[in-house]
């Protein structure tokens, strides 16, 4: 059961309490007469009776097809099936041997798999139990909304620990209840980074609820890693979309996915305007296709100032964000010239 | 395009196909690679408690036993619940068409934990009357569950704020509201009040 500093929309802080919400699993097996059963781990197969392990030491894989049919050699009579109790995580080498100096790199990859970055591990320090509370950022969301927009993965409940916390937790469920909305939390000196619970675990974003029922209250930090939306369009299919696109008769909603998208054949008002009219670029000596360029970049400009007014999920916590690569130097502020004009004395001088 | 349900409501049907969309589609994701002192690739794997028996990743399984040990196969066991009654098995939501009967409120969406995310791509035309609830904010609820089992999950059938169709499959979470007396550290922490709680002991001191 974790603990949590948080600070309410009048900046008082308190440490209070998180429990988990997660459901107990409720369905158990018996066997045919309704008796208890008991789950054990067994052991199917040694690393040494792996097939790379038995291929190499039979020489090739015919020569280890001829040794199964002849004997057992992928069966261990006495390790085989044994239980398990209280095994260990170990790390080992391409030659089944235990290492215990590791390094380890972390591969970003882009949401179409292609790799982005390599750098040394790094895990983020918890920051919902330390010194700086979790603070209101201001942004409320109402309920109807948050959840169209971010999807809650998990959730804890916040409880107090003692009379002043139930007076400090009671008070800002009832705010929360009388707003029905969601309150999202930040963390760190900011107070805009997202939540981590555990050390290394994933950032989430933490956005508080609160309901009152009398005099009890039900307060619950809901954990969202991922915002409802579909994964972005890769850009071929931005640059099709810049072309005329029929006129939609129904909302997007009713109409089927595999419906074809026909092109409309343009008017000959509109085709003798593209020949006349001049480029969408303000250069013009920019062409047709750079001119579909420049919309395709206008569009991602207008994404990412899109980006910037909503929350961010893939950001990293601060302190914990890459080494910038070689960016370009600042540039150095322009002076003022001096005048050539000669210096006026002062009247003390 | 994933594979497509088919939803009844009011009568009229149409089919949507699923498309599982989860953080790794939308922001990338981390591998981490593990490499020993001279780069040589690692692997996680098991070490048994003999401190001999290496197991690489699939070398274990998990048996079922009865109470007196014996080794029970998967066909012989039965699903209860909490009072012990016997569970009937759930089918695949793709078998048969799901009706679309029971709405839902935020809040009892907000109530659950939500597992996987699935974007609803309409096969057929959207009947009018439920396209026309959804744009209002209607959240239909229902069972959910991909292979079948022991027991369906609880899913929402909704719109999302850029105007897609979603399916959201999650389980409930334990919520209670709680007042003063009901706080998590006080009871733990109190002393049991008994009839020797006012004699005063100065020998053990």
């Amino acid at each position: 059961m974790p603990g949590i500093n948080l600070k309410d929309g009048r900046h008082r802080d308190a440490l209070v309490r998180a429990e988990h919400t997660a459901e107990t699993a409720t369905v158990t097996f018996v066997d045919a007469n309704g008796a208890r059963t008991q789950s054990r781990k067994v052991l199917k197969a040694p690393a040494s009776l792996s097939f790379e392990r038995l291929a190499a030491s039979a020489g090739d894989i015919d020569k280890l097809g001829l040794a199964l049919v002849a004997g057992d050699p992928d069966t261990d009579i006495e390790r085989v099936g044994m239980f398990l109790s209280d095994p260990s995580r170990v790390y080992v080498n391409d030659a089944d041997e235990i290492v215990y100096q590791i390094e380890q790199v972390e591969v970003m990859r882009g949401a179409s798999g292609e790799v982005k970055d390599r750098r040394p591990r790094r895990r983020a320090e918890p920051n919902t139990e330390c010194e700086i509370p979790l603070t209101w950022t201001g942004r409320m969301i109402p309920k109807a909304e948050a959840l169209r927009k971010f999807v809650f993965s998990s959730k804890l409940q916040i409880v107090h620990v003692n009379g002043l916390t139930y007076d400090f937790l009671f008070g800002m469920a009832k705010e929360l209840a009388d707003a029905n909305a969601l309150m999202l939390l930040g963390a760190g000196a900011s107070g805009k980074e997202p939540l981590i619970l555990r050390r290394g675990s994933t950032p989430h974003r933490g956005f508080l609820e609160g309901r009152v029922k009398g005099d009890k209250y039900l307060l619950i930090l809901h954990l969202s890693k991922m915002e409802l939306k579909r994964p972005a369009v890769p850009e071929a299919a931005v640059v099709s979309a810049a072309a005329p696109q029929p006129v939609a008769a129904a909302p997007a909603i009713l109409q089927p996915a595999t419906q074809p998208a026909e092109p409309r054949t343009p008017t000959a008002r509109e085709v003798l305007a593209q020949i006349v009219a001049p480029p969408a670029s303000p250069d013009p000596s920019v062409g047709a296709h750079e001119g579909v360029a420049a919309t395709v970049a206008s569009a991602k400009a207008a994404k990412r100032k899109q980006t910037k007014t909503t929350v961010e999920f893939n950001a990293e916590p601060a302190g914990e964000s890459p080494v910038p690569a070689q960016s370009a130097p600042p540039k150095p502020r322009a002076r003022k010239p001096r005048s050539a004009a000669p210096r006026t004395p002062l009247a003390s001088e | 395009m994933g594979r497509a349900l088919e939803f009844v409501f009011k009568g009229q049907t149409f089919k949507g196909a699923l498309d599982k969309v989860d953080r790794a589609a939308l922001y990338g994701s981390v591998d981490v690679e593990t490499r020993d002192r001279s780069g040589r690739p690692c692997s996680v794997a098991t070490l048994a408690s003999d401190g001999r028996t290496l197991i690489a990743s699939g070398g274990t399984a998990m048996s079922t036993l009865s109470a007196d040990g014996r080794w029970l196969e998967r066909s012989e066991l039965v699903a209860v619940d909490e009072r012990g009654n016997r569970l009937n098995s759930a089918g695949s939501s793709f078998d048969s068409p799901i009706e679309l009967k029971t709405t839902t409120s935020p809040e009892r969406l907000l109530d659950h934990a939500i597992r996987l995310t699935y974007a609803v791509s309409p096969i057929d035309p959207v009947p009018a009357a439920l396209a026309r609830d959804l744009e209002s904010g209607a959240i239909f609820k229902l069972d959910f569950s991909y292979r079948g089992g022991v027991r369906a999950d609880p899913a929402f059938l909704m719109k999302g704020s850029e105007g897609a169709l979603w399916l959201l499959v999650g389980s409930e979470c334990v919520l209670d509201f709680v007042g003063l007396a009901e706080a998590s550290g006080l009871a733990e922490t109190a002393e049991p009040a008994g009839p020797e709680a006012d004699d005063l002991d100065f020998e053990m001191m």
